[in-house]
């Protein structure tokens, strides 16, 4: 369903754009962190991960901040249909958008930790995992400002993608770790980080669900690839 | 009018793949879905758009009997049409909300159920109407008897200007339901505390109707309205005038009323059908546009033009 | 957002345009409340007038008079007088003649036109109420004759003068309350006529019209208001009942001449005749006033009595007629004041006769007080005119009466919707 005119109150249209653009803005910011964060992680740079840690309570902030429009504007304004689905699809965006941030900053944190990271193999898949993933959330936050239910679906498509590297990961650092006993820790640590980086394919994917039922008001009947783990 | 289609989403982007080692993995593995399958097409509709001429959707209400029918009702006032071919369906046990901006021919729709617009000269209603199955709109039809059968409630409180007692009284006095002056006084006594104001008139019922406050009133009216036995009541705007408090006294009670009388209600105020019926009708410009569940109608709609009015994108 | 600059409301020329206006109020004000002086100072004016010629015809002036009923040659006998014919046998008596001997005897021979009717009638009730006076003498107050009233209220002839000068020396001359007026009818003689015949004329005259005119025109108002179809004849109807209430009364009296009189041949003179055509002139006033009050009903009354089930007629009747009464009651007391007025139909089918006894029941002659008016003004005697001011007095108060009667019922019946 187009949301083809503008509310006869303008106001009611100035509100639900500044709660959508918080909403894209919280998703830069997290993009942004994910993207930073393996960088750091490649490149061994401390004090970068140590600026993400920081950043992410701007992420925090703009959730409260969302929550707390969020809450005005259905007090105020009794949105209903589309706008309702809207507000709510928001509202739930946001928390799962500062979940993301969180997983980025769980990734900064262990790059100190990893001192001599560098000759285990999977660490280079990881960026690309992480390419998949921030991909992912870009396109489902695009899809989100569009009100597109279709590119969203699409999105879910990815996260199959995202699983299959994790699999691959998985296997490969335990092998090594199997291997190479000593570097068990540093092992631990980049499965941790492959994980979050699944959890956050699992997000964009839970992101796109919403923005589906935002846009159409009907529920995705199957997650496309989803298999049991 | 057309049925907004459930379009199947169908993947046009590849999957992306994989580095090539992971490729060989997942090889290994199996096939992995590269189509991923259509999502189902969407539940069976549990609601039709809009009710085409003298058919039904079997989802919706299926298997019940409706109180009153209404089949390709047209209004026209001297040259003027004011509703084009509604059909729709008023049930037992459920209300049922008529929405649309001013003018949209609702409120005609809502007096052609008990044949008030047969006091406007130049109105002519063509179509059918039915109530449990009799045609109302046919000579043989008394139209006193339908009219107790079809109460009505006004959108400006209107007690007659006698005692309070005498208000009520008065219907069933004129139809003969009661026998006795006690009888009338049970019935009196009854329909005051069925429409919630028993309590606060039982000592004054010699008073005037007018005396009361706006909303006691409303219920005054409502107590009437009852007092005859009706099988379906019809509510013109009927909070329009209130308060809030008020208000939610009255839609208490139609909450109350709901499982003895089928109740229709016209209503300006979106929140207010939203929250008294379960069924919701959407007029615009004399056309039926959409009818079906109230929650669906108000979280979901399946027309845009419905979409837009309760949106306040509409004007 | 707007361009254009705010009201200056302190401005010389704000303010000189603001006392203008207030000046050209105070104007309207002041014309207003000369037109009420004016209105008040002609009202006052036919009241005092009225007053000042009227009042001299409530009081008259009494005679003593003693009688010596042994000497006088009245052949009666007391026991005669006991049965239900004692009025008839006095009346055969010569009491006039009784009277002028008994009064030149106390007052010389200038006092034998001392008395008149009024006298006669009562010492006539006074023999019938106590015979026994017959027997002996006594001394008696009774009315002057017209002339002499006059003469003792203003001036007369010469001869008059002396004698009312006489009798005022012997103490023999009061003032008393004319309740003859009240209580007698027409009469040839000043001092015996009364408008008690007229008063009565008018009562069933009046009866017979409401009984006619208010039942008709109620329910022609209800059935044009609320049943008839709005169509041309309806709409010729309304043009004619509109018309008919502007018509010349005398025109009324024409057809009520024409067909009551000479077609039905019903009695001349009679109440009867004089309410029915009454009732013809006051009927479209009551319809005209009644569908007005009919339309001031608002549709939500007569919706919510259709909303339950009420048949049209019960709606009328139950619902919208009570609430138009008021109306409806106005509509009728001005109509039947304007019809009490009312001289020339009346005159016309004949109520002009001189009608001496009051009428018993609506098919007796009889004259009502705006026609008795009419009459006594265009008699000769001077005595009359007293009269006619007096019986104008009794016509306001009647009428006052009435309107007060109105707005009592009004009142009564005014309902609050």
């Amino acid at each position: 369903m187009q949301q083809a005119s503008g509310h006869t109150l303008k106001a009611f249209d100035e509100d639900i754009e500044r709660l959508r653009a918080l909403i894209s803005q919280m998703g830069g910011l997290a993009e942004h962190a994910i993207g930073e964060a393996m960088r750091c992680l490649v490149q061994r740079d401390i004090e970068g991960a140590d600026k993400i840690v920081q950043d992410d309570k701007k992420l925090d902030a703009l959730e409260v901040e969302t929550e707390r429009r969020a809450v005005q504007l259905i007090a105020l304004r009794a949105p209903m249909a589309g706008d309702l689905r809207d507000v709510i699809a928001a509202l739930k965006i946001s928390g799962v958008v500062e979940r993301i941030g969180d997983y980025a900053k769980s990734i900064a944190k262990r790059v100190p930790l990893l001192e001599n990271v560098g000759k285990i193999e999977p660490l280079s898949l990881l960026p690309e995992m992480a390419r998949i993933a921030t991909e992912m959330v870009h396109d489902v936050l695009d899809a989100f400002v569009e009100r597109d239910a279709e590119a969203a679906y699409r999105v879910c498509q990815r996260d199959v993608a995202v699983d299959d590297f994790y699999d691959s990961i998985f296997r490969t650092l335990l092998t090594h770790m199997m291997e190479n006993p000593h570097t068990i820790g540093q092992a631990t640590h980049l499965l941790f980080v492959a994980k979050n980086l699944e959890r956050v394919g699992d997000h964009a994917t839970n992101i796109a669900e919403m923005v589906y039922y935002a846009a159409t008001g009907e529920h995705m009947a199957d997650r496309p690839g989803k298999s049991p783990r | 009018m057309d049925m907004k289609q459930k379009m199947p989403i169908t993947p046009t982007t590849p999957v992306p793949t994989p580095s090539v080692a992971i490729a060989a993995e997942a090889h290994a593995r199996g096939p992995s879905t590269t189509e991923p399958p259509l999502p189902a097409e969407s539940e069976a509709p549990s609601v039709a758009v809009e009710v085409p001429a003298a058919t039904f959707p079997e989802g919706l209400d299926a298997g019940r009997e409706a109180k009153m029918c209404a089949d390709r009702v047209s209004v026209f006032y001297g040259e003027k049409q004011a509703l084009k071919d509604v059909s729709i369906r008023i049930y037992d046990d459920r209300v049922t909300a008529f929405i649309g901006p001013s003018g949209c021919g609702k409120s005609t729709f809502l007096r052609c159920l008990n044949r008030m617009n047969d006091t406007i000269p130049s109105a002519r209603v063509e179509g059918r109407i039915e109530l449990d199955g009799e045609d109302i709109t046919s000579p043989d039809m008394d139209v006193v008897q339908l009219r107790a059968r079809v109460g009505m409630v006004f959108q400006k409180p209107n007690p007659f200007p006698k005692s309070i007692f005498e208000n009520v009284a008065y219907g069933p006095r004129i139809h003969g339901l009661s026998s006795s002056k006690s009888e009338l006084e049970g019935i009196v006594e009854s329909s005051l505390k069925r429409a919630g104001l028993w309590d606060e008139v039982k000592d004054r019922l010699q008073e005037s109707g007018t005396a009361l406050s706006g909303g006691q009133q409303q219920r005054l009216c409502i107590a009437r309205a009852i007092a005859v036995e009706p099988e379906v009541i019809l509510m013109d705007e009927p909070c329009s005038a209130l308060d809030p408090i008020a208000t939610a006294k009255i839609e208490e009670l139609i909450h109350e009323l709901r499982g003895r009388y089928a109740i229709a209600i016209v209503t300006h105020n979106m929140q207010q059908a939203a929250r008294v019926s379960q069924r919701t009708a959407f007029f615009h410009l004399g056309e039926l546009v959409e009818y079906g569940k109230t929650s669906e109608i108000f979280t979901n709609p399946r027309e845009q033009r419905t979409q837009d009015y309760i949106t306040g994108r509409y004007g | 957002m707007s361009s254009v600059a705010p009201t200056r409301w302190t401005d010389e020329s704000m303010r000189k345009r603001l006392r203008r206006r207030y000046a050209f109020e105070g104007w309207f004000r002041g014309l207003g409340l000369a037109a009420i002086g004016l209105s008040v100072l002609f009202l006052a004016f036919l009241l005092v007038t009225m007053a000042a010629k009227g009042l001299g015809g409530f009081v008259h002036y009494e005679a003593r008079l003693p009688i010596d009923f042994v000497k006088s040659d009245l052949f009666l006998d007391p026991a005669t007088l006991r049965g239900p014919d004692a009025t008839q046998t006095v009346a055969g008596a010569d009491l006039e003649g009784a009277i002028s001997k008994a009064s030149v005897s106390a007052y010389g021979p200038t006092a034998a036109q001392l008395f008149g009717d009024a006298a006669v009638a009562r010492l006539s009730r006074a023999i019938v109420a106590n015979p026994d006076l017959l027997t002996g003498q006594t001394t008696l107050w009774l009315p002057v004759a017209s002339k002499v009233d006059i003469t003792a209220k203003d001036k007369g002839d010469a001869n008059s003068e002396a004698l009312v000068q006489e009798l005022r020396q012997r103490h023999a001359l009061r003032r008393n309350f004319n309740s003859q007026f009240l209580t007698a009818s027409d009469s040839t003689d000043p001092s015996a006529a009364g408008v008690w015949g007229a008063l009565k004329g008018t009562f069933f005259t009046i009866l017979v019209t409401i009984l006619l005119a208010f039942p008709i025109g109620v329910l022609a108002a209800v059935y044009l208001e609320e049943f008839a179809p709005r169509n041309r004849w309806t709409d010729a109807i309304e043009v004619s009942i509109n018309n008919l209430a502007a018509v010349p009364s005398i025109i009324f009296g024409l057809l009520g001449l024409a067909v009551f009189l000479n077609s039905m041949n019903l009695p001349r003179s009679a109440p009867l005749v004089g309410g029915m055509t009454l009732a013809l002139m006051t009927m479209p006033v009551i319809v005209i006033a009644g569908r007005n009050a009919i339309k001031t009903v608002p549709p939500s009354i007569r919706d919510a009595a259709l909303g339950i089930g009420a048949s049209k007629m019960q709606v009328t009747f139950h619902h919208v007629l009570p609430l138009a009464l008021p109306g409806i009651l106005t509509g009728t007391i001005i109509g039947t004041a304007r019809a009490l007025g009312e001289t020339a139909p009346l005159l016309m089918i004949g109520m002009r006769a001189f009608v001496a006894a009051p009428p018993g029941g609506i098919s007796d002659p009889a004259t009502v007080l705006p026609v008795q008016i009419f009459l006594w003004s265009d008699e000769v005697d001077r005595g009359f005119v007293e009269k006619t001011s007096a019986a104008i007095i009794v016509l306001l108060l009647f009428m006052l009466l009435m309107n007060g009667l109105a707005i009592y019922l009004r009142n009564r019946f005014e309902r609050r919707w």
